[in-house]
């Protein structure tokens, strides 16, 4: 490669230089994620109330749960995990590129029209304009303006690709062009079929299940492997281990994603083999789970330990984990014999959301963590609030997926069967669903400390130093110190 | 890569920024190289996890995808639908009475039309309106009937031995052809009449035929259609709808 035959000093400079022209973009995309973050963490718990106690917000149209959980998705997917991957996939693509990012003007108007339409958006569906398709609630004429932002952002991913001075592309670099190509793809074609008037109205709804599921597995997915196919070796100092294993992993990933999806509505009134294609690419999709997750923990082998220091470690690594756990789950709910009491219930939000929280939004704060001290130039504050935000985050969304599931199983039978009235079906999965409100409590505990410690990275309140890194845990006297005497030797 | 390094011009620092190479952050310092992929090949465990993975979703695939039928919605063996859910207030009516009667009852509704000089009870009124029941321009050729509906008729026309002189308005340019057909399946139908279903085939047939015609007919001009002359167009088993001995899976629209 290019940087090993460079003196050090000079890759060093390098990467700072690189940094330094990302600062702003990036803290730009990493502050309006984390605050949409906030938001929509309180959604999920007030539109969790909402549903168990509906008679408090009965005066208020607005706040009741038919439209404050579409709202609590949105924000969570265009608000928070969009954005994070804007942050997260221009930084990776520009330091593997070895690119700086210069008078990125467009780059940041069009971040701000983002949040705007985001708003924009979200206020259309409190009014009661949204239109009601999972993940796609916005009111319709929104959806071109948020395609042109979309594409004025990652023209600059795009941009930094193909003026790269590293030849070689790293499997990073793929897995985030795959996610810039896909989202306009899989936006503008599930916005044409549903929003033209004639069609198939069933085949509307199918469309819009083949959407999230490519949306989860193909555009987030693809940001959060990225992140981690970086931290990973980047931590432990180690190449990573099998570069075959990760293109199997990353095309059989393309190969079957496009084919996921419809398998939400088996039995329903479309031709039986769609659902059926959808179920079949589901178990596929273990293959590129089991390719990523066994690539990682060969690179870690040995140094595994060390995800108890190392905040981006650890929470790449549990999203790894549950990036497995989730494509699992959703294999085992996309098949006939456990889908058909299993669909249409709570469960499949729950294993939507391990996917999208327990694995891309934990990928992406290991990301953040890992990245932010560069472009600012502090470290955080504060190691133990990391831990606080890196097990109430865990054990909140372990709840919450737990809960949801229990609940779809407590329901399934119910909507299955067609003499039950439907509120038969919600009154059954209301004692699990009450938990969620506990679950999205503690998650928004978290997620208010971490946008403590990165408003205060943001003002330059970090710590400076010379501890070395925030760590989770501190050292032991004999865990870092090959590393850390090695470093200190080359600094003196 | 050779730069200078940093940006001398210090009016450009960014806050907290010191303009002296020693100061870059050691977060970036004491970071390692640029990952890099290693080349182990894949092992025989992961080829053969991957092997089974693909049995696996295969297998399910063979076995539910309902041999790829686009109108099957169902994919398991010895399928059979849930009785139809009986909710109080929301009782579906299905008519299951054969198909002319739905037919002709259709083209009553449109006799309203006609009844207000033909009358309801289709006799007329004596010396103003000639009578539709037992009349022979009804029940005998269906296509002098198909040509009347177009121009209409002005001038004195004999029905049942008795003269009439008026004017019968057109009502192709009102009606569709489907209700056309319904109304005039009803009055050859109705009142003792027994006449020849009519279709909307046979009455696009009319249409085309006499649909430009601007003059109204008179009686002479009708004498030359000949009185038996059928409009043409496939028969049709009155209890489905259908052509005589089709399946009745489907009924026809507008039934």
């Amino acid at each position: 490669m290019t940087t090993d035959t460079l003196p050090a000093g000079d890759d060093v400079h390098l990467r700072a230089r690189i940094d330094r022209s990302l600062r702003f973009p990036l803290l730009f995309f990493f502050t309006s994620a984390a605050g949409w973050l906030c938001l929509s963490s309180l959604l999920g718990f007030v539109s969790a109330l909402s549903l168990n106690v509906p008679e408090w917000f009965d005066r208020l149209p607005a706040l009741h749960y038919g439209r404050l959980y579409p709202v609590h998705v949105n924000a969570l997917i265009y608000g928070w995990a969009m954005q994070a991957g804007f942050g997260v996939s221009l930084w990776l693509m520009a330091r593997l590129s070895r690119n700086v990012l210069r008078n990125p003007v467009t780059l940041v108007v069009a971040g701000h029209v983002w949040n705007l339409v985001v708003s924009v958006g979200l206020l259309s569906i409190l009014l009661g304009w949204g239109t009601s398709m999972p993940w796609l609630d916005f009111h319709r004429g929104i959806s071109p303006v948020l395609v042109i932002s979309y594409v004025s952002i990652v023209i600059w991913i795009v941009g930094m690709f193909a003026s790269r001075a590293e030849k070689s592309a790293f499997v990073s670099q793929l897995y985030i062009l795959a996610s810039v190509f896909w989202f306009p793809w899989i936006y503008v074609t599930a916005n044409g079929f549903i929003h033209q008037d004639d069609g198939a109205a069933v085949m509307k709804a199918a469309v819009n299940s083949w959407y999230i599921s490519n949306m989860i597995y193909m555009v987030l997915a693809p940001v959060a492997l990225a992140a981690s196919y970086y931290i990973v070796p980047k931590v432990t100092g180690r190449p990573v281990f099998s570069y075959a294993l990760a293109n199997i992993g990353f095309w059989s990933l393309v190969l079957f994603t496009g084919w996921t999806g419809m398998s939400r509505y088996m039995g329903g009134p479309l031709p039986a083999w769609l659902p059926t294609v959808g179920g079949a690419a589901s178990i596929f999709l273990l293959i590129p789970a089991l390719a990523v997750v066994y690539n990682q923990v060969k690179t870690m082998e040995g140094k595994l330990a060390w995800a108890n220091y190392s905040p981006a470690l650890r929470f790449a690594f549990f999203g790894s984990i549950a990036f497995l756990v989730g494509v699992a789950l959703n294999a085992i709910v996309s098949t006939f014999p456990i889908g058909r009491t299993l669909q249409l219930t709570q469960a499949q939000g729950g294993i939507d959301l391990v996917a999208v929280y327990g694995f891309f939004t934990m990928t992406m704060f290991g990301a953040i963590y890992f990245i932010v001290p560069r472009i600012v130039g502090c470290e955080w504050p504060n190691g133990p609030m990391i831990r606080f935000h890196f097990w109430f985050s865990a054990y909140g969304i372990g709840a919450i997926a737990a809960f949801m599931i229990f609940a779809g199983l407590a329901q399934g039978h119910v909507i299955a069967n067609y003499t039950e009235e439907f509120i038969t079906a919600v009154e059954r999965g209301k004692p699990y669903l009450a938990a969620l409100a506990i679950g999205w409590f503690l998650i928004g505990l978290s997620n208010l400390s971490f946008v403590a410690q990165l408003a205060l990275m943001v003002i330059r309140r970090g710590r400076r130093d010379d501890e070395g890194p925030t760590l989770i845990h501190k050292k032991p006297e004999d865990y870092f110190t090959h590393e850390l005497v090695t470093e200190k030797a080359a600094q003196a | 890569m050779n730069e200078e390094l940093p940006n001398p011009d210090t009016t450009h620092l960014d806050y907290g920024e010191r303009s002296s190479v020693v100061e870059i952050h050691a977060a970036v310092q004491r970071e390692k190289r640029e990952p890099l992929s290693g080349f182990q090949p894949v092992s025989m465990i992961a080829i053969v996890t991957a092997g089974l993975i693909l049995v696996l979703g295969g297998t399910y695939l063979g076995a539910y995808n309902g041999g790829f039928d686009l109108k099957k919605s169902y994919a398991v063996a010895n399928y059979t639908a849930a009785p139809r859910p009986v909710i109080p207030g929301f009782e579906v009516k299905v008519d299951n009475r054969p198909w002319i009667d739905r037919w002709t009852e259709a083209g009553k509704e449109v006799y309203a039309t006609c009844a207000a000089c033909h009358q309801p009870n289709g006799n007329g009124l004596v010396g103003q309106f000639p009578p539709l029941a037992g009349s022979e321009w009804v029940v005998n050729g269906s296509e002098r009937l198909g040509a009347i509906m177009f121009p209409g008729i002005l001038g004195a026309i004999n029905v049942k031995g008795q003269v009439y002189n008026g004017v019968m308005p057109a009502q192709g340019a009102l009606l569709s052809d489907k209700q056309l057909a319904q109304v005039l399946t009803y009055i050859r139908r109705s009142w003792g009449n027994n006449g020849s279903i009519v279709t909307e085939e046979m009455v696009k047939v009319a249409r085309d035929k006499y649909g430009s015609r601007v003059q109204p007919w008179s009686e002479a001009e009708l004498m030359a259609i000949p009185g038996d002359a059928m409009l043409p167009g496939a028969e049709v088993d009155p209890l489905t709808g259908l052509a005589p001995g089709a399946s009745p899976a489907s009924t026809p629209a507008g039934s």
